[in-house]
């Protein structure tokens, strides 16, 4: 009797399960990327909330893999091995996804630090730091707006 | 590849509208002190997607307009409560300054002149044979046709001060200063059309759009008109039915000095501008009023002389002869005291009785009869009439001048609201943004790294 509180349906049914999840994972970017690109802050927030919900489960169906399939002989057999191949498809369809919406964020978030900078916010040191051996002057920076006008 | 083609272009056109969208705020943050800025929005659009057999694929965002942030009905009304508090304002400015010229300090120096006048008379008919009393009635006569002229003098000074008889005056000023708005707003209209109707490259002429309000506010200060934007983005302005300016071109006002009262007419047809608000329609309305006092000051003085005259001349002097008139002159700008021996004035009502003072009891009696030329007043309540009737319309002007002012800083301020720039907001929207693109990204990665792991163990 398994203690497990959902049936697994063996290594075809995780590996159908996994697809599932790596498909939610993938609209989710999809719909992620355009919510960057049209600069909806609250949809951004939802979905990678989404997505962090998604990947746990994800990342749990692939421990459960690793501990009761990796090594097992089941998992070559060929329709698991099929699956696990369009399952390795869906996954690098999500990664060029979420390269793509890395790539979106870093280059949106350097836009906005440059017109915030342009605007008059600068890097404003940090308080000074102080040890036994007097101030320590640090290299770390934090983006405060400064007032202008 | 073209997949990956096709990702690398929708990321170059999101950068490029997220800039420009940027841009935008900071020509936003940077005009949040400028009169006259309107905020301004980027509009963006998706860009048309690609047909695939399996789906439709998106292809990325770009900005297609950058708009103004404006609101017509808010910005018409709030410059018809501008016209409305120009023009009481003004009105109000006006009649204080004539109340404070035949007024001053609260005393109506006319009403006291009468007092005294009447009270000379007064004890003329106890003992009207008294040399010295008869000496002061003839002396608070002369101060009472002294402060007529004081009055009458004041008043033409004060409509003379709107436009005077060789159109001197702040009334041509303000039709000049018109008549350039006017002209500016045409060019703008013709520049503005331009720009956003150009066969190369069309786009909406924010700034000239703004320039344009703000002349259109400064006119509100000066007259009435109505304003209606064609399809090809000019304005068509009106003052009454007749157009002031119509697309590129605009019509001169010119004052016709002719008639009785100026007349702001159009110099080409010479149609009359129905200004009626407005610092212009203010202005016509007080050289009316003040042309008006000036009318009834000329009829008091008038009713005064002949009925004070027609009732000493019906008396009999000290020596029992006839009566002297007492006043000269035809109207305010030239009654005088035509008499000088006092012997002359007819007090009683009998030769030989020159004791007896019935004739000064009558004209006292007269002066506080009420006379239909004086709107049923009595001479002597005609003046403290007046100058109440003067002080409750400068309190009336006062207080719609108020409301006026209360209107317009209502909807001052919901226009603020609406095109005005928040520094806070614009800021704190940039902030939100690049914290939410710092945390996707890194989220994005912490995704990633598992994937690689996943396809390890797959």
């Amino acid at each position: 009797m398994s203690n497990l509180a959902t049936p697994i349906g063996g290594p075809l049914g995780l590996c159908r399960t996994m697809r599932d999840v790596i498909t939610a994972l993938v609209d989710s970017s999809r719909e992620l990327t355009a919510a960057l690109m049209h600069r909806q802050v609250d949809a951004c927030w939802a979905l990678m909330a989404q997505q962090e919900k998604l990947s746990a489960e994800f990342h749990q169906h692939m421990q459960m893999w690793q501990s009761l399939f990796a090594n097992h002989p089941a998992a070559e057999q060929g329709e698991v091995v099929r699956e696990r191949s369009h399952l390795r498809e869906s996954i690098h369809e999500l990664q060029h996804l979420a390269r793509t919406n890395a790539a979106l964020s870093r280059g949106f978030s350097g836009a906005i630090r440059r017109a915030l900078e342009g605007l008059g916010a600068a890097p404003a040191r940090r308080g000074s730091v102080y040890n036994r051996l007097g101030r320590v002057p640090s290299g770390k920076t934090s983006v405060l707006v400064r007032q202008v006008g | 590849m073209a997949g990956l083609l096709s990702a690398l272009e929708i990321g170059r056109r999101a950068l490029l509208t997220t800039q420009q969208q940027l841009a935008v705020n900071g020509q936003n943050i940077a005009n949040a002190d400028r009169v006259g800025y309107r905020r301004r929005e980027a509009v963006t659009q998706s860009t048309l997607p690609i047909d695939t057999p399996t789906m439709e694929l998106g292809t990325g965002v770009q900005v297609v307009n950058v708009i103004r942030a404006i609101d017509q009905s808010l910005e018409s009304s709030l410059r018809q409560s501008t016209q409305s508090t120009q023009y009481h304002q003004t009105m109000t400015d006006v009649l204080s300054q004539l109340e404070n010229r035949l007024a001053p300090g609260g005393n109506a120096a006319l009403d006291e002149a009468m007092v005294q006048f009447e009270n000379d008379l007064q004890r003329l008919t106890a003992s009207p044979e008294t040399r010295e009393l008869r000496l002061a009635f003839l002396n608070s006569a002369r101060s009472l046709a002294s402060q007529i002229h004081q009055d009458a003098a004041g008043t033409r000074d004060l409509r003379d001060s709107i436009v005077d008889a060789n159109g001197r005056g702040t009334l041509p000023d303000t039709i000049s200063q018109i008549n350039t708005l006017s002209g500016q707003i045409a060019a703008l209209n013709g520049r503005i059309v331009a720009t956003e109707q150009s066969r190369f490259r069309p786009q909406q002429a924010n700034e000239l759009r703004d320039q344009r309000d703000e002349l259109l506010g400064n006119l509100a200060t000066l007259t009435n008109f109505t304003v209606s934007e064609q399809p090809d983005g000019s304005l068509t302005l009106r003052i009454g039915t007749e157009s002031l300016v119509n697309a590129d071109a605009s019509r001169k006002l010119a004052l016709d000095l002719s008639g009785t009262a100026p007349v702001v007419a159009f110099s080409d047809n010479g149609a009359p501008a129905a200004i009626d608000a407005g610092q212009t329609g203010a202005m016509l309305g007080a050289w009316q009023y003040l042309a008006d006092h000036e009318v009834e000051l000329d009829v008091f003085a008038q009713t005064l002389a002949t009925e004070t005259n027609a009732l000493l001349a019906a008396g009999f002097d000290l020596d029992g002869n006839a009566g002297a008139e007492l006043f000269s002159g035809s109207g305010a700008a030239d009654i005088a005291v035509a008499l000088n021996d006092t012997r002359r004035l007819g007090l009683s009502d009998a030769a030989g009785s020159s004791g007896n003072g019935k004739q000064a009891a009558a004209l006292l009696d007269h002066l506080a009869s009420p006379l239909a030329t004086l709107g049923n007043h009595s001479l002597s309540e005609y003046p403290n009439a007046w100058i109440g009737q003067l002080a409750g319309d400068v309190a009336t002007s006062n207080r719609a001048a108020t409301l006026a002012a209360a209107t317009e800083a209502m909807y001052t301020e919901a226009v603020a609201s609406k095109s005005g720039v928040s520094l806070d907001e614009e800021m704190v929207h940039m902030l939100q943004l690049q914290r939410t693109y710092q945390a996707s990204a890194k989220f994005v990665a912490a995704v990633d790294e598992m994937l690689q792991q996943a396809l390890a163990m797959l």
